[in-house]
């Protein structure tokens, strides 16, 4: 049996993924071939860690779809990826979970040289998972990424038992998306957490493969929650469903998407929600500042999200099940270059 | 739920009661003593059942190493009998204090000065006029004497390592006894030895009880194990069996059952620094000679280094030592 081939070129960046894999992705399930299909990475240089997530999510989504393991192609000669890729655990995951296929080669001739802090990694979070067992596998994973890098920003501090302890903002935003992917997705979630030193960038990316936030947020108002939505009947599309769920814990000043995005943006970051075929980009505080402003009236904000400014920031071609968050968050507020478009 | 009484208050240490639900978990994942423990919803009702029908006057739920809590977990938390509980030991810097505070719609009185968290005007009140964590910490270091108390022999003994007779026989095999006694030891040993956890690569330990004690302790913090059982003038080992085994340019934390003077302290660095590693501190159960006093007056020694849970003059048990058997009688 023959192979459909998706070739991946040089850099693989969220933007690539969006507007060249996934077309492609479609193009084969649209010919309606039952041929295997094989990513081939073999030009590929460097994956962005915003990535992973969404690729391993792509093959279990594949998998589910056709019963097929998909496989993926690495050179021999791609010893720096082949190490990378160790390194986060993508290869690990994958294999465990039967998500993706490789080489036998793809644990051999990896580079010596550490293409990546050894701190970072990414995680796999079963739904069937405690909320305890989800934080203290948060909390062992990325432990070193606390001891070295916050407390060389300055974000540690001596409390109260004599104890050094950090001010640690990111565990708790990947623990507010991660429990949101298993309660309101009802999915397992893949996290991955990496700091780039040269850009001074932290990025947090998490998937999940569950029912996006329109199928939640209509069912939570179809029980009649005490709670003032935006939108008075149920959401029409995905767009008006991640408003809703943006600003579903608005009133409770603490927790929730709402304050999650307040915080990166406010460090200087960007976060990007995707749910089923849209994506919502947020990339400064003003505009979030102004739907938070109109939220209170729905004529309003209808126009104001029809609006060709917010449009910009909206897309809504991408068919791609689950949710998807993005974040990037400079890893030092005196040292940011701006968030790179991608 | 586990608990410690004094008088009129009782004392839950919440991430104690969290350690004793996970130590029979076998998954990697719950290591059994955290430093950044999570509670969840389910702990929170746990606690609000036990307090339901509490005859003591107050009730102090230690929130020592906890991090984190599952959001909006306190509410509704208030319509227990709370009036008579307080939070304490709340770790400042994190949003726990101000989560409470909205979970509980304002309906509580922050003393932030001291990290508590309290439920009425009394309690309040109380907790002003008192120093609370003095008298706490009190509470726990006697129920430690209590423990260790209940393992002491009056029996003359001698003692092989320090070539000394004692009047009493400070047995820590009988700990293992009853089992929720050893459980709170090995907790608080855990608690001591992860204080500065990054500092050392194993644990180690130079007697029988020792060794076992050495090994709950390394179960808790996820850290492995050195014998170097039967230290001493007795039982001297040769070094060249010594060298082969423990491993050179690794730093060390000694696990010790009952610390007299400290022979086996001076005995177990000097064999470690021969094999060119280090021995960083020690902890252990209970110690004869006043730790703190070392600490002043000797800086450089290594008993200097060590810490315990409790000291068993300074807390009032009649232990003495003597050259010759019998020398107590005269």
């Amino acid at each position: 049996m023959s192979s459909y081939i998706i070739k991946v070129e040089d850099y693989l960046t969220p933007h690539i993924f969006y507007n060249y894999l996934l077309p492609q992705l479609h193009k084969y399930y649209k010919i309606g071939n039952n041929e295997n299909l094989i990513f081939d990475f073999s030009e590929v240089k460097a994956i962005e860690p915003l990535v992973i997530p969404n690729l391993l999510c792509i093959g279990y989504i594949i998998n589910i779809n056709s019963n097929k393991i998909p496989y993926i192609y690495i050179s021999e000669h791609s010893d720096k990826l082949k190490r990378y890729l160790y390194d986060i655990k993508f290869t690990h995951i994958a294999k465990t979970f039967n998500i993706f296929r490789f080489s036998d080669t793809i644990e051999a001739g990896l580079s010596e040289k550490i293409s990546i802090n050894p701190n970072c990694g990414t995680i796999y979070l079963n739904e069937s998972d405690s909320e305890l067992k989800s934080w203290n596998l948060i909390v062992d994973n990325f432990k070193y990424y606390e001891k070295f890098f916050l407390h060389e920003l300055g974000y540690s501090y001596i409390a109260n038992d004599g104890n050094k302890y950090y001010q640690n903002f990111v565990f708790k935003t990947i623990d507010t998306i991660v429990e949101n992917a298993k309660i309101h997705g009802k999915s397992f979630a893949i996290c991955t957490l990496q700091y780039n030193y040269k850009r001074q960038m932290n990025y947090i990316s998490c998937s999940d493969c569950g029912v996006g936030f329109l199928n939640t947020i209509n069912s939570k108002k179809s029980k009649n929650l005490d709670r003032k939505y935006i939108f008075k009947g149920p959401c029409e599309n995905e767009l008006e469903a991640i408003l809703e769920g943006l600003f579903f814990r608005f009133e409770e000043p603490l927790y929730g998407l709402y304050h999650t995005a307040t915080k990166v943006l406010e460090l200087g970051g960007s976060i990007h929600i995707h749910s089923m075929n849209t994506q919502l980009r947020l990339r400064d505080l003003g505009l979030l500042e102004s739907l938070r402003s109109l939220r209170s009236d729905e004529y309003k904000i209808k126009s104001f999200i029809n609006d060709n400014t917010f449009i910009r920031n909206v897309r809504t071609d991408l068919k791609f099940g689950g949710v998807h968050i993005e974040i990037m968050v400079p890893l030092d507020k005196n040292k940011i270059r701006g968030p790179e478009d991608v | 739920m586990f608990n410690i009484q004094e008088n009129d208050i009782q004392i839950i240490p919440l991430n104690y009661v969290l350690a004793q639900k996970n130590y029979h978990n076998d998954d990697s994942y719950f290591k059994k003593f955290r430093t950044d423990s999570k509670i969840t919803r389910n702990d929170i009702a746990e606690v609000g059942n036990h307090i339901k029908n509490n005859p003591y006057n107050y009730i102090a739920v230690d929130m020592q190493h906890i991090s984190e809590y599952s959001s909006r977990s306190f509410i509704g938390f208030n319509h227990y009998n709370v009036e008579k509980v307080f939070f304490y030991n709340i770790r400042e810097y994190t949003d726990i204090i101000n989560n409470m505070k909205i979970d509980l719609n304002s309906d509580c009185y922050i003393i932030k000065e001291q990290s508590i968290v309290c439920f009425s005007k009394t309690t309040e009140d109380y907790l002003h006029s008192i120093n609370i964590n003095e008298v706490l910490d009190k509470i726990i270091i006697k129920k430690i004497k209590q423990i260790v108390s209940s393992v002491i022999i009056d029996k003359e003994n001698y003692l092989d390592s320090s070539s000394v007779f004692s009047n009493k026989y400070i047995n820590l095999k009988n700990l293992f006894v009853n089992p929720e006694d050893t459980q709170f030891i090995i907790y608080k040993l855990s608690e001591l030895a992860a204080k500065n956890m990054n500092e050392y690569d194993y644990l180690i330990s130079a007697s029988k009880t020792g060794a076992v004690i050495a090994n709950l302790v390394g179960q808790m913090i996820n850290k492995d194990v050195f014998y170097c059982s039967g230290i001493g003038p007795r039982f001297a080992v040769h070094l060249n069996e010594i060298g082969y085994s423990i491993p050179p340019n690794k730093k060390f934390m000694f696990i010790y059952d009952f610390l007299c003077l400290g022979t086996e302290h001076k005995l177990l660095n000097y064999i470690i620094k021969s094999c060119k590693s280090d021995l960083v501190g020690s902890v252990g159960v209970a110690s004869l000679i006043d730790l703190e006093i070392i600490k002043e007056m000797d800086k450089h020694s290594i008993l200097a280094k060590s810490k315990c849970l409790i000291n068993i003059l300074n807390e009032g048990i009649d232990y003495k030592i003597y050259a010759r058997p019998y020398d107590n009688i005269m």
